[in-house]
């Protein structure tokens, strides 16, 4: 017969460790990190070179950091905004993760960065598991994926602490019905933000850059249902601040900011 | 305005930087990884990049089986346990984990280590929610519904559903199980005599 040991153990325990570490480190220099997720093609870069652009303008320190299989496009294109971009490249790899964040972080983040923008591996799925020491989970849709999108992917959707809608240029044309897409919106994340912004007409041009710095400066963030309170489970935490399961705390900008952060 | 910071094209920041150089006792935490190199399939499971170095991991079930491995492994040695009859995990409905896919990746991972041959025992977890005005709780379902299916309100917040956790280690016949609860600790617990968790490596 054999034995057996409760370990109780979270099996995201090292990511969620790094993720804190990462938050808290960046916290003490006044940087706070923005997580941009969505499906491939759903507009994430163009919304984010326009957003880096309003940023530049106003003299907001901000950088980029963006992830793919494969091609530096993304880069190349953040970079037109004139801030500091940096190109991960996965070979393969669906997610990135808080170690690996961090570690690109080294010695190229500017010091003075008050937010970094995380352009995520195009993927709904994976990215929604790791936290990345995120103070702003963001999401994004485009009109043209479909109302339901947020109950086929309700993890990412419902972890988020913002959800931007995008492509509203082209939302008649191809049917778009908002209300139904916030009516699942609400299903599986009440009470969150549905932004609309359109890269090409500059609608919501500006948002997404205000609900960052307001996070960042500890103002109050949507706690997303799913992702919080911590739950009791039982293990040992080593000293360590993770919650019961992965993906970002709710209140994790304001808990960010009671550490201060230099702003 | 900000000055121009123009972009320095460079191939090689990939998701693994060059390391300096392993760390001195030899426990590397990619060890399991690195045991993976040439196992796993020629194509990714989602069709993309290439595979067969050390450490990829092309979906993120691989990731999580990686990381199921090296705890169990940590916490064998920790007790002086040389083998690993299986695994018991629990997996909430909004976890974002396939079972199927994890036990699929947990074989791959397992493959020369201590846990190999390890049965993997997925117990699936069903989401709960509760609502705060009228204290109804609520299986939520897949897609979940959190909104108080009898008035409304959000969901004050999920009872159970989002974990994913290792649950119990079934040591091989003759092994020292690691210093940690046992079975008849009961379930769950209440804080004290849980294994203690393995030193964690820096970030």
């Amino acid at each position: 017969m054999c034995r057996v040991t409760d370990l109780q153990q979270a099996v995201l325990a090292k990511n969620d460790a790094c993720a804190h570490a990462l938050r808290a480190n960046l916290a003490q220099r006044g940087t706070a990190v923005v997580n941009l997720l969505s499906s491939p093609g759903s507009g994430k870069t163009a919304l984010l070179e326009r957003e880096l652009v309003l940023a530049r303008e106003r003299g907001v320190p901000v950088v980029a950091l963006t992830a793919d299989l494969a091609t530096e496009n993304d880069a190349v294109r953040l970079a037109r905004s004139g801030v500091p971009v940096k190109q991960v490249l996965t070979d393969g790899l669906c997610h990135l993760e808080a170690g690996m964040l961090g570690s690109h972080l080294t010695g190229w983040l500017p010091g003075d960065t008050r937010l970094l923008f995380v352009e995520n591996v195009g993927n709904l799925v994976c990215p929604a598991s790791y936290d990345l020491g995120e103070s702003l989970r963001v999401v994004l849709a485009s009109v043209t994926e479909g109302e339901d999108k947020p109950l086929k992917y309700p993890t990412a959707f419902g972890t988020a602490h913002l959800v931007v809608v995008t492509k509203t240029d082209i939302a008649a044309a191809v049917g778009f019905d908002e209300d139904a897409f916030r009516a699942h919106v609400e299903q599986v994340n009440p009470g969150v933000e549905v932004l609309l912004t359109s890269a090409r007409t500059g609608e919501g041009a500006g948002l997404l850059l205000e609900r960052a710095l307001a996070a960042g400066d500890g103002g109050p963030v949507h706690a997303p249902v799913m992702a919080g309170p911590p739950q009791h489970h039982g293990h040992d935490h080593g000293g360590h601040d993770h919650h019961d399961h992965h993906g970002p705390v709710a209140g994790a900008a304001s808990r960010r900011g009671a550490e201060g952060t230099g702003e | 305005m900000r000055a121009a910071v123009p972009y320095r094209p460079s191939a090689l920041y990939r998701v693994r930087p060059p390391r300096a150089a392993p760390p001195p006792n030899g426990a590397h935490r990619t060890a399991a990884a690195a045991r993976l190199n040439g196992r796993v399939p020629a194509r990714p499971f989602n069709g993309a990049g290439r595979t067969g170095r050390t450490g990829e991991r092309p979906m993120h079930e691989m990731s999580i089986a990686l990381a199921v491995v090296e705890q169990v492994e940590q916490a064998a040695r920790a007790g002086g346990a040389t083998g690993v009859a299986g695994v018991r995990l629990r997996i909430g409905e909004l976890a974002g984990v396939v079972p199927d896919a994890l036990s699929f990746c947990f074989e791959l991972a397992c493959a020369g280590t201590l846990l190999e041959g390890a049965e993997l025992e997925a117990e699936q977890v069903p989401a709960r929610a509760r609502c705060g005005p009228c204290a109804d709780e609520w299986a939520v379902g897949m897609p979940p519904q959190l909104c108080c299916p009898r008035c409304g309100t959000a969901a004050a917040g999920l009872l159970s559903g989002r974990e994913l956790h290792i649950a119990a280690v079934h040591w091989a016949d003759g092994d020292v199980p690691p210093h940690g609860r046992t079975p008849g600790d009961g379930p769950g617990g209440t804080g004290g005599g849980t294994a203690p968790v393995p030193p964690r490596e820096e970030c």
